[in-house]
C-alpha cells in the first residue's frame, strides 16, 4: 500500500484560515509564555495527525479535536498550571457588565470559563463555537445526552457568575 | 440574558480581541518541524537514558563473563542477567514506539485518555520495574568488574548487601513512579469526569486495576528479593 504524502501547502492554508480556533484554545488553556508554546505544539500535533484526517468530516471539527486534546493532554499540559487571565489582561472599567464593550465582556467570559474544570471548559468552548451536540459528543467521547445535561449546568453557572460579577463591579 | 447571548458575546468579542494576533504562513510552516517544539526531547529522556544503561550493562556483562570464565557459579548468574538486559532493551524500544502511538491526538478525548492510562499502567509500569532492575544490574556488575580477584568475588557483609540492593531498587523505582504519578492522577481525574454518570461500572474497574497494581508491585519485590538471595546462595 502506498502511503499518501500529506499536502503541506493545503494544510498550511487550512490552518492559517482557522488560526482563530488555535488562538481561542490557547487563551483558554494557557497563559504567558505557555500560550505561545501551546500554539506551537498544537500546530505541530495537527501536522503530525494530518495523515489521519480522512476528509469525511469538516476540517474544523478535526482541528477542534486535535487542538483540544493537545491542550488537555499534550507536553505543555503536563507542566502547565493555568491561573486564568492576568489582571493586566482583565482591565475593566467601572461600568456595569451590560455596558462594557464587547472585548471586555468576552474577557470576563474567558475568566469565568477558565475557572471551570477542563472537560467543562472543552464542552462550553465547543458550544460557543456553535458545534452541534453530536460533534461535541464525538470530540469528547461522551454521549449527546450527557453533553446536553452538562451544557445546561455549565451555561447556568456561567450566567450566574457573570451576573454576580456584574453586580460586584 | 437570552439563551444565545453567550454565543453572541463570544463571537463579537473574539473577533475584536484577536484582531492584532499575527501568525503568518511561514511561521506555521516553521512550527511543523518537531525540532522547534520546546521540551519535546525531554519526554523520551527516561527511555533513552535507561536504554544507554542497558547497553552499558551488555558491555559490562560481556566483560564480566570473560573475567569470570572459570567461575561457573558467577557465570550462571551473569547469563540470566544478560538475557534479562537484552530483553529489557528490546522491550524499551517497543515502549518507545508505543509512547509515540498513544500520542495520536485525532481520537476522541475519552479514547485517548483510556489509551494513555493503559500505557502508563501496563507497558510503562513493567518497563519501570525492569529499568530499575537494570540500574541494580549496572551497579552490581561494576562491583563485580572492579573487585574481580582472579575470577572470584567475595561479599563481606551479605545482610548489608541485600539491604542496600533492595533499598537502591526501591529508591530508583520509587522516584520514577512518583514522577509519573502526577500525570497519571490528572488522567484519572479526566476519565472519571468523562465517565461520570455514563459508565456505572467504571469505579469497579478502577478498584480492580488498583488491586492488580499492588499485586504486581508485590510480585516484583518478591522476584527481586529472590534474585538477590539466589545470587548470595550461588556466591557462597
Amino acid at each position: 500500500m502506498i502511503k499518501q504524502v500529506p499536502d503541506k501547502a493545503y494544510f498550511v492554508e487550512m490552518v492559517y484560515s482557522n488560526m482563530g480556533i488555535i488562538y481561542k484554545i490557547c487563551k483558554l488553556y494557557a497563559d504567558g509564555e505557555d500560550r505561545e508554546d501551546l500554539k506551537q505544539e498544537i500546530i505541530y500535533q495537527l501536522w503530525k495527525s494530518y495523515p489521519t484526517y480522512r476528509g469525511d468530516s469538516k476540517f474544523q471539527s478535526w482541528m477542534y479535536r486535535v487542538a483540544l486534546n493537545t491542550a488537555m493532554l499534550g507536553l505543555r499540559a503536563r507542566k502547565m498550571k493555568y491561573t486564568g487571565l492576568s489582571d493586566q489582561e482583565l482591565k475593566t472599567s467601572e461600568d456595569p457588565f451590560e455596558k462594557q464593550d464587547e472585548e471586555t465582556r468576552v474577557k470576563l467570559l474567558y475568566k469565568q470559563i477558565s475557572k471551570l474544570k477542563d472537560l467543562d471548559k472543552t464542552i462550553i468552548f465547543l458550544y460557543l463555537e456553535q458545534c452541534s451536540y453530536e460533534e461535541i459528543a464525538e470530540i469528547t467521547g461522551i454521549s449527546t445526552k450527557n453533553v446536553s445535561v452538562r451544557l445546561v449546568r455549565i451555561r447556568e453557572k456561567l450566567r450566574k457568575n457573570l451576573h454576580i460579577q456584574n453586580s460586584k463591579s | 440574558m437570552k439563551k444565545d447571548e453567550l454565543i453572541h458575546m463570544w463571537q463579537e468579542g473574539n473577533d475584536r480581541m484577536f484582531m492584532d494576533e499575527q501568525t503568518d504562513k511561514d511561521m506555521i510552516t516553521k512550527y511543523l518541524s518537531e525540532k522547534t517544539l520546546k521540551g519535546n526531547r525531554k519526554i523520551n529522556f527516561n527511555l533513552v537514558f535507561y536504554g544507554a544503561i542497558q547497553l552499558a550493562n551488555i558491555i559490562l556483562l560481556s566483560m564480566n563473563l570473560a573475567g569470570y570464565m572459570n567461575n561457573p557459579a558467577i557465570i550462571w548468574i551473569l547469563i540470566p542477567q544478560l538475557i534479562l538486559t537484552i530483553g529489557t532493551l528490546v522491550f524499551g524500544i517497543d515502549v518507545f514506539y508505543k509512547f509515540r502511538e498513544i500520542n495520536n491526538y485525532s481520537e476522541s478525548l475519552q479514547k485517548l485518555i483510556q489509551k494513555q492510562l493503559w500505557f502508563y499502567r501496563r507497558p510503562y509500569e513493567l518497563w519501570l520495574v525492569l529499568a530499575s532492575i537494570s540500574a541494580i544490574i549496572l551497579i552490581s556488575n561494576l562491583n563485580l568488574y572492579i573487585d574481580n580477584d582472579n575470577g572470584s568475588y567475595v561479599i563481606n557483609n551479605k545482610a548489608m548487601f541485600v539491604g542496600v540492593t533492595l533499598l537502591a531498587f526501591l529508591f530508583i523505582y520509587g522516584t520514577q513512579k512518583a514522577a509519573s504519578l502526577l500525570g497519571l492522577r490528572k488522567l484519572k481525574a479526566y476519565l472519571s469526569d468523562l465517565q461520570q454518570g455514563v459508565l456505572d461500572f467504571s469505579e469497579g474497574i478502577e478498584r480492580t486495576k488498583k488491586r492488580y497494581l499492588w499485586l504486581w508491585v508485590a510480585v516484583c519485590l518478591l522476584l527481586t528479593a529472590s534474585l538477590i538471595i539466589g545470587i548470595l546462595t550461588a556466591l557462597k
